[in-house]
């Protein structure tokens, strides 16, 4: 789902880098010391994570606890997401270098929709979980999607519509099983 | 800190680390004098109905283009040596690109000496099933091993970086 160079103009890509930049100052500005290590372990998890891979039809898809990340570290979760997305790019060259404002932007806006369905009141916190997990991955693959047909590229978006919407259905549930564990444990992570 | 958080996570790794992911990988086969292009996913899974483009050096033209078949299976026919480079995209933002170096060798093969006697007919039938076989399975084992050692490399870097800027924090706050 990650967005190879050399597919979008080097201008959109550059302008992206900027804003991505951006939003990861902002995600890490006045970091506690506490706050890093978590950080730091859910993007190494993020990272193995969105390297598991389902075959599915003619194509492949993977996990992206993106949803997830939004929900536990707010607008923490842009600095993690670039992280992961750095070395992903950097080790495995799963998305490429120069578009990775470009592909931090898409996946960070699952996170932030998980975040704003998180900061929602009055809804049980089971059924915003599994939201937050479900348009968490589904955000950045519709994104993708448009993108890819704004600039009539690939098999474009009911294709990666048609693909995502049961993993986006697993990962919901899955953030489900996550939260009741954390719930359980401890719920003073879930704020 | 969290230490069940930590040791929640760190099961999830464990338990990830063992499943394989995607990423493309690209075979090719000299077989003058066409050559023989297999795509799949780091997963073992066959790449198919992906983008293929063909280019010689430093041709600004596309010498072919077309799509994989099913099984992830391309063929071109090369008409000069010299280094041509294979692009693969499946179309959903993974991409592999391979560089095949041909010299005259490839051209102009040595005559193949002539059978006098035909494979009988279960020889045949063996070939082709172990050619199948073969390519069900275009990674191998050097490749799955090289492929967890990254994800583990790039897990544990990540943590070495972590625990760098929180010992550097710590410090900033003393």
């Amino acid at each position: 789902m990650h967005i190879a160079d050399g597919i979008l103009p080097a201008g959109i890509s550059i302008a992206a880098d900027a804003a991505a930049l951006a939003l990861v100052y902002a995600g890490g500005r006045k970091l506690e010391t506490e706050e890093i290590p978590k950080m730091g372990i859910f993007a190494a998890a993020l990272f193995i994570v969105s390297l598991i891979h389902f075959p599915l039809g003619a194509t492949s898809i993977h996990l992206g606890l993106y949803g997830l990340a939004g929900l536990l570290f707010g607008l923490r979760a842009i600095p993690i997401i670039f992280v992961t997305l750095l070395f992903q790019s950097l080790i495995f060259q799963h998305g490429g270098l120069v578009v990775l404002g470009v592909n931090t932007l898409t996946m960070g806006s699952g996170a932030l929709t998980a975040w704003g369905i998180w900061k929602l009141p009055r809804i049980n916190r089971q059924v915003k979980s599994f939201f937050c997990g479900f348009l968490g991955i589904l955000v950045p693959a519709m994104l993708i999607a448009v993108i890819f047909v704004l600039l009539e590229y690939g098999k474009g978006m009911a294709f990666i519509a048609s693909v995502y919407v049961p993993a986006a259905a697993i990962e919901g549930a899955l953030t489900v099983a996550i939260y009741n564990y954390f719930n359980k444990v401890k719920p003073e992570l879930l704020k | 800190m969290n230490k069940r958080f930590i040791i929640s996570t760190l099961c999830l790794l464990t338990w990830t680390s063992l499943v394989f992911g995607h990423g493309i990988s690209l075979t090719v086969e000299e077989k003058s004098p066409f050559i023989l292009i297999g795509a799949a996913y780091h997963g073992g899974k066959a790449l198919g109905n992906a983008d293929v483009t063909i280019r010689f050096d430093t041709d600004e033209t596309v010498f072919q283009a077309g799509s994989t078949d099913k099984n992830g299976n391309f063929c071109f026919y090369p008409d000069r040596p010299g280094k041509w480079t294979a692009s693969v995209d499946d179309g959903m933002g993974h991409r592999g690109k391979k560089d095949i170096l041909l010299d005259d060798g490839f051209f102009h093969p040595p005559a193949a000496p002539v059978k006098e006697v035909q494979p009988k007919e279960d020889e045949k039938v063996k070939e082709e099933k172990e050619k199948k076989e073969e390519k069900k399975v275009p990674i191998t084992r050097n490749d799955m091993c090289c492929y967890l050692l990254k994800i583990v490399l790039g897990a544990v870097l990540i943590l070495v970086i972590t625990f760098l800027l929180h010992r550097w924090k710590k410090k900033m706050e003393k």
